[in-house]
């Protein structure tokens, strides 16, 4: 693998990890950010765009009886 | 007398409840477990340092009672 | 498919839980009553053509709720409240060999009027105690069906199973009109007419108990057993751990034939595989800590603990409520400072939040054996016992010593003394059910695991990227590490560390590990495989054997025993008292005890060597 895609490859999970900090420990801001990342796909015209957008979308509900599920301990909070 | 005075080993008769206050819950508890007249009670084991909490069994059940959860117990001394 | 739901009721010990394994298996979601934090076990199971969701009600003597978990149980079996499970039908578990105690709350069931049934667990028990119970008896003069179950044994709940797949005939409850008979007349009547009992308990409970709470003997086992358990942790998992470090190191040597040298590889080897292999490390010991306190759990002695230390929780001004919350902590602290809603009173809680991050949880366990595997020696004392398994029981009770003493410092300032309420039942001894214990090892497994994939490795993803990146520039002779973000924070705040003998990787290593104690580890992993040449994994603990005195490594070890090196933890403490003030005061005198005692522990370890 060159050089350039090694680095693309580390960036990527590098923005992931950071992506997971802030799903953990801003889930609102996180929320409202994405809704908007996938409102300005959606709205665009071409079907590709859509199709992303959507699949972009977060999570409308919240699971019955769980405000927010801590995974490490597997407890609810 | 209350059960707080039974020995260890000895077995009595429950004779009824004397709660604390006005709708003492741990009264009420007592009761729902089957602390009842006529019930008979022994004091199985007292805990380290004091013995409090002490171990009673009432009917076949052990329940661990702090002397002043056990002092609502009253009792008469049997067989 | 038609669906039934199931709550399933009864008193604590009547073997609930297992009747509710038996039933759903593994199929079970735990979450939590909205608004409250009593946990919600909801299962399910299918068998011809039928769903039976079922609900795992918290264990309740009666309706009079004492406690929240009480609480909901009355309002789900009452149906005052809606938590989103409407029952069609209660089951009431009852304890076969002690129906006098049971028996009382299944008429107050019966009284709600609604369709249920009674599900006779224990049989077995009750069999090898010479109990006869005659069924047909018991049915009518509850006026329910009554079901016979072992939940413990392969087949023991089918006919239950049955009963609720077919809908076998569910009298609704009979109101028998015997208001005037009271409850507990009532069930010395039924008692007489179709149970014999020979005797009031088993022996084997007598016998045991006469040691097992003994004033003095009951204290010396009671510690014994703790001292084995982790004799234990030591003894059998070195084979497991061997075993998981190769596996490790042999994906490290692979990845590194198939990929080019660069920070992709750099990438997976520093980081992943040195990070997160070492923390991985650790699970056989965290698993079989959690074999013999589950196994503990299952066999009723925990009670009996409860028991002999009531009086010295008492002294330190934890209530006997408080030790459930505190042992919970074992595993995590957070469960353990939410169960703690169940303590009514507000300072008896707020005392037993303060001091519940000092247990230890098991999330220390990876940085203690870490530590103490490379720097205490494998030795035998007195022929028998292996001093790291002491080392680390001792860590343990530092723990334990320390949340009695900052209780007890806490009751100084807070006078009040309140009525305690201990009433708590000990249950018969019983023989752990492999298969439960199995479950709940499995749980644990994946617990760690998510934590792995998770935090641990997004924090150490981020730290290996803040510790390569800038990198040296052309003709730099020392180790790259020192120049990238990470380095030259590390040197930054090393000196206010230096009287405790961190040094600037410890320090550097317990920012991410803010976030979760293992990134510790991982961290330390990390940054000492980005500060050697070789690209191969070393043994962390051999590296940390070299480069560290024995002193630090005691250091390091005592501040894990008070930092909150938890950010999840600090934000539930707020949570729960719903207080920044308390929460600062919290994360104040936790790092302060640990900066106070880290600095002890260093200059006398400096000084006697």
């Amino acid at each position: 693998m060159s050089g350039l895609w090694q680095h693309f490859v580390v960036y990527a999970v590098l923005l992931w990890c950071l992506w997971r900090l802030a799903c953990k420990y801003a889930p609102n801001a996180s929320w409202r950010w994405r809704a908007k990342i996938s409102y300005f796909f959606e709205s665009r015209h071409a079907g590709i765009f859509k199709r992303v957008g959507r699949a972009l979308r977060p999570a409308v509900s919240i699971p019955a009886g769980c405000a927010k599920h801590c995974r490490s301990c597997n407890t609810c909070a | 007398m209350d059960l707080t005075h039974l020995a260890i080993g000895k077995q009595a008769l429950v004779t009824g409840i004397s709660p604390r206050a006005e709708g003492d819950a741990i009264a009420q508890r007592l009761l729902d477990l089957g602390f009842v007249a006529g019930e008979r009670v022994s004091c199985v084991a007292l805990a380290p340092w004091g013995g409090d909490p002490m171990l009673v069994q009432i009917g076949f059940t052990r329940f661990a009672l702090r002397r002043s959860e056990a002092a609502r117990i009253q009792i008469e001394a049997g067989t | 498919m038609n669906t039934l739901q199931v709550a399933l009721v009864g008193n604590p010990n009547s073997g609930k839980t297992a009747l509710f394994n038996r039933l759903t298996g593994s199929r079970q979601k735990v979450a939590n009553y909205a608004g409250v934090t009593v946990e919600r076990k909801e299962g399910q199971f299918v068998l011809d053509d039928r769903l039976v969701r079922v609900l795992d009600l918290p264990g309740a003597y009666s309706l009079n709720a004492s406690s929240p978990d009480e609480q909901i149980t009355r309002e789900i079996c009452v149906g005052s409240t809606d938590y989103g499970f409407h029952p069609d039908l209660l089951v009431c578990v009852v304890d076969a060999t002690n129906l006098r105690l049971h028996l009382r709350f299944v008429l107050e069931l019966k009284a709600l009027g609604k369709p249920m049934l009674v599900a006779l667990n224990m049989m077995d028990a009750a069999g090898k105690r010479g109990i006869d119970i005659d069924i047909d008896k018991l049915q009518q003069a509850l006026g329910v069906p009554v079901l016979p179950t072992v939940a413990v044994a392969a087949h023991g709940a089918d006919a239950l199973k049955n009963a609720l797949v077919h809908d076998l005939q569910t009298l609704p409850a009979r109101d028998s009109g015997a208001d005037a008979e009271d409850a507990h007349q009532q069930v010395r009547r039924i008692l007489s007419e179709s149970v014999s009992m020979p005797r009031a308990t088993a022996e084997l409970d007598d016998r045991l108990d006469r040691w097992l709470l003994h004033p003095v003997f009951g204290l010396l086992i009671l510690f014994t057993v703790l001292f084995l358990m982790f004799q234990a942790v030591y003894a059998w998992a070195a084979p497991f751990q061997d075993g998981i470090s190769a596996a490790v190191a042999w994906l490290s040597v692979t990845t590194g034939s198939v990929l080019p040298d660069g920070i992709l590889l750099s990438l997976l080897q520093d980081g992943v595989f040195a990070g997160l292999g070492t923390v991985l490390e650790f699970l056989p010991q965290i698993l079989i800590l959690f074999t013999f306190i589950l196994a503990l759990e299952e066999t009723g002695y925990l009670p009996r603990a409860a028991f002999l230390l009531d009086r010295a929780m008492f002294a330190s001004g934890l209530t006997g409520r408080s030790f459930i919350p505190l042992l919970s902590s074992y595993a995590c602290a957070i469960p353990g400072i939410m169960a703690t809603r169940s303590i009514q009173d507000p300072r008896d809680r707020l005392a037993t939040i303060m001091v519940a991050p000092l247990t230890t949880c098991s999330a220390r366990l990876p940085v203690y054996t870490l530590l103490i595997g490379a720097f205490i020696p494998d030795q035998r004392v007195l022929g028998w016992f292996n001093m790291q398994g002491m080392v680390l029981f001792g860590l343990y009770l530092f723990g334990i010593v320390s949340v009695f003493g900052v209780a007890w410092v806490m009751k100084r300032f807070n006078r009040q003394q309140s009525d305690h309420a201990l009433l708590l039942e000990l249950p018969s001894y019983r023989l752990p059910n492999p298969r439960d214990l199995l479950i709940g090892l499995w749980d644990r497994a994946r617990i760690f695991l998510r934590r792995v994939g998770g935090i641990i490795l997004t924090l150490t993803v981020l730290l290996w990227f803040l510790s390569s990146f800038p990198a040296p520039p052309e003709g730099y002779s020392g180790p790259a590490i020192d120049v990238s973000f990470a380095g030259r924070l590390g040197h930054f705040l090393a000196p206010l560390f230096a009287p405790i003998g961190f040094n600037w990787q410890i320090v550097l290593a317990l920012i991410p590990g803010m976030a979760a104690r293992e990134v510790a580890v991982s961290g330390l992993a990390t940054v000492y495989a980005l500060s050697s040449d070789e690209s191969g994994i070393s043994q962390l603990g051999g590296i940390l054997a070299n480069e560290w005195t024995l002193a630090t490594a005691l250091s390091v070890l005592t501040w894990y025993v008070f930092a909150p090196q938890c950010i999840s933890t600090i934000a539930t403490i707020k949570r729960e008292t719903n207080s920044w003030k308390l929460t600062g005061i919290a994360v104040f005198y936790l790092f302060g005890l640990a900066y106070l005692f880290s600095l002890l522990v260093y200059q006398s370890a400096v000084a006697l060597s």
